[in-house]
């Protein structure tokens, strides 16, 4: 090896650094300093001058019911899509896990919701949940569940829980797929001692599938707890936020506040409350996982 | 004779779980499939059959009709190409710089390291909204608003944590033995990287491949802003059927299809990378 070779190979491991860290720097770090700063200011998108007006505008989004009815609903729904997607997910894996025909094909296909745009998603469920001639009045008033048809995305009480199912929908297949993972790899003398022992089969899972999928399942809880509370496009499609704000979540306050009405301190203000809202929720889960 | 009985009777057990085994899998399928089903069907029916209740089957009344409507109002054709050229590029970028940093954060020790690694990965955390006006402002200040160009920036930023991740974990695979015997016979520290490393982890670097050029051809919260009229990938141009006025289903549905079909034919394709990646993507 020759000097140049030499001092090349030193400097390799920061040269391979350089473009992920300036990626990352110009366009995520920077812009947080930027919204974090936007935050103090008045300021109207194409006015000439930006006011600072200290923590007004965080004063302004705790008076604003519009804030707390996105805060609430942001938070129901990732509490909410989190736990069905956990335990349905984790129920499916457990049922698909088993040997059967066609396993193979059944576990591709369980898949498919996770690769459909959330735009599109909004859209399905938006035929689907059709006050007139949606499938979904059809199947339940067939089978008697409700008497008459239901504007699930038009009536205010309805409106939330429709987004929920659309969600829990589209993404359980990703806690099916990681949680079938994790059992794959389980070992297996446990169970043969357990069956030894005449453990029943709720034995089995409650004292030793459960813990020793535990990392496997916090690493799923932190992941869609991440994504749920990022919810934006289904939304926009689905609801708009409406009937009225009753679907309204942070997501979509923060991002019409500031690119249809310009209000962009206001603006800087909700998306840095849901920067603080994501890392009091996740870190503490991700904290129990080992990545 | 009692041993016979038990025997019988275990076996009808087990008949009895097969059968609810089968039973359950085929009911999960279809909840699960349904919806997309459900509007690729509607894509293809009259504007009369599909508000049918009881529903008609699809084959009673084909027709292209929708997908016809829906180039008329909508420019899909240039959204196809637009949304194939940002998720190619993109996600080029994102393995590019994803991969070069999980490599030297796997394979070199050095200060900071740790440091540097949880930066990146902890850039994860981070909502898309946060940083979408800031963006929006910035790409307006250089004139890259309305191009394709800021899209494939921001989406390839955004997958940067993920790529570093996997592609860290896939190298982490490779024994470092392969290289170091390339490098006595004279390679350099790159050319063993280029030659023996990255062939060998060309499935990881296929599964990342796979993943990001889904999320970016999905992506909306950047393309939402991002885009003008001429460089709308799909899924903006789909959340435009969305009107005041109201929804033309028929040919939203169409142009949902659109949206869909070529990621799920491009899924299939690469189908067993895919769920390799999924997987990595998740767990390491």
């Amino acid at each position: 090896m020759n000097v140049t070779s030499l001092s090349r190979d030193k400097y390799l491991k920061y040269i391979l650094l350089i473009p992920a860290c300036s990626l990352l720097l110009l366009f995520i770090l920077l812009p947080i300093f930027y919204s974090v700063r936007l935050s103090f200011f008045k300021w109207f998108l194409g006015a000439p001058q930006k006011t600072f007006i200290g923590i007004r505008n965080y004063i302004e989004a705790f008076n604003d019911p519009l804030f707390w009815t996105s805060f609430k609903n942001s938070l129901i729904f990732t509490f909410v899509t989190v736990f069905f997607e956990m335990t349905l997910g984790l129920a499916i894996a457990l049922l698909f896990s088993r040997d059967f025909i066609g396993s193979r094909i059944a576990r591709a296909l369980i898949l498919l919701p996770m690769m459909v745009a959330p735009v599109v998603v909004g859209f399905m469920f938006l035929i689907i949940f059709h006050g007139g001639y949606g499938i979904f009045n059809y199947i339940f008033s067939s089978v008697g569940i409700i008497q008459e048809h239901i504007s699930w995305l038009g009536n205010p009480k309805f409106a939330l829980p429709s987004l929920i199912l659309a969600e829990v929908w589209q993404r359980t297949p990703f806690v099916i797929l990681v949680s079938l993972a994790g059992i794959k790899a389980l070992p297996e003398e446990p169970y043969e001692a357990a069956v030894v022992d005449g453990a029943s089969r709720f034995q089995i899972f409650r004292y030793i599938t459960l813990p020793l999928l535990k990392n496997v399942l916090f690493i799923a809880l932190t992941i869609r707890t991440i994504i749920s509370l990022r919810v934006f496009a289904k939304v926009y499609t689905l609801t708009g936020g409406g009937p009225g704000s009753s679907t309204y979540v942070l997501n979509l306050l923060g991002y019409k506040t500031g690119l249809e009405q310009f209000q962009m301190g206001y603006s800087a203000s909700i998306v840095v409350i849901i920067f603080v809202v994501t890392m009091v929720f996740t870190v503490p889960i991700m904290r129990r996982a080992h990545f | 004779m009692d041993q016979l009985s038990e025997s019988s009777s275990s076996s009808k057990r087990e008949i009895l779980e097969k059968v609810l085994l089968y039973l359950g899998v085929l009911v999960v399928l279809a909840v699960f499939i349904f919806p997309i089903y459900w509007m690729v069907s509607v894509a293809f029916k009259t504007p009369n059959s599909f508000t049918n209740l009881p529903p008609t089957p699809v084959w009673q009344s084909a027709t292209l009709d929708n997908f016809k409507r829906a180039f008329e109002l909508a420019p899909l054709g240039k959204g196809l190409i637009n949304s194939a050229v940002v998720a190619l590029f993109g996600s080029f970028l994102a393995i590019m710089s994803g991969a070069m940093a999980g490599y030297s954060l796997e394979r070199f020790d050095f200060r900071g390291r740790k440091f540097v690694k949880g930066w990146i990965l902890g850039t994860q955390l981070v909502p898309p909204v946060v940083v979408v006006v800031p963006l929006f402002l910035l790409f307006f200040q250089v004139n890259l608003v309305g191009t394709r160009i800021s899209l494939i920036l921001a989406n390839a930023t955004f997958l940067t944590p993920l790529c570093t991740w996997m592609m860290g974990g896939f190298f982490s695979q490779i024994p470092v033995e392969l290289e170091e015997c390339a490098r006595i016979d004279g390679a350099s520290r790159l050319g063993a990287l280029i030659r023996i490393t990255l062939p060998l982890a060309t499935p990881g670097l296929m599964a990342t491949w796979t993943l990001t050029f889904i999320y970016v051809w999905n992506n909306f919260i950047f393309a939402l802003p991002l885009t003008d009229k001429a460089t709308q990938t799909l899924p903006v141009i789909m959340a435009g059927f969305r009107t005041d006025k109201g929804i033309a289903f028929g040919a939203a549905a169409a142009a949902g299809a659109i949206t869909v079909i070529p990621v799920l034919a491009f899924a299939s394709l690469t189908q067993k990378y895919l769920v390799r990646g999924l997987v990595q993507g998740a767990l390491d």
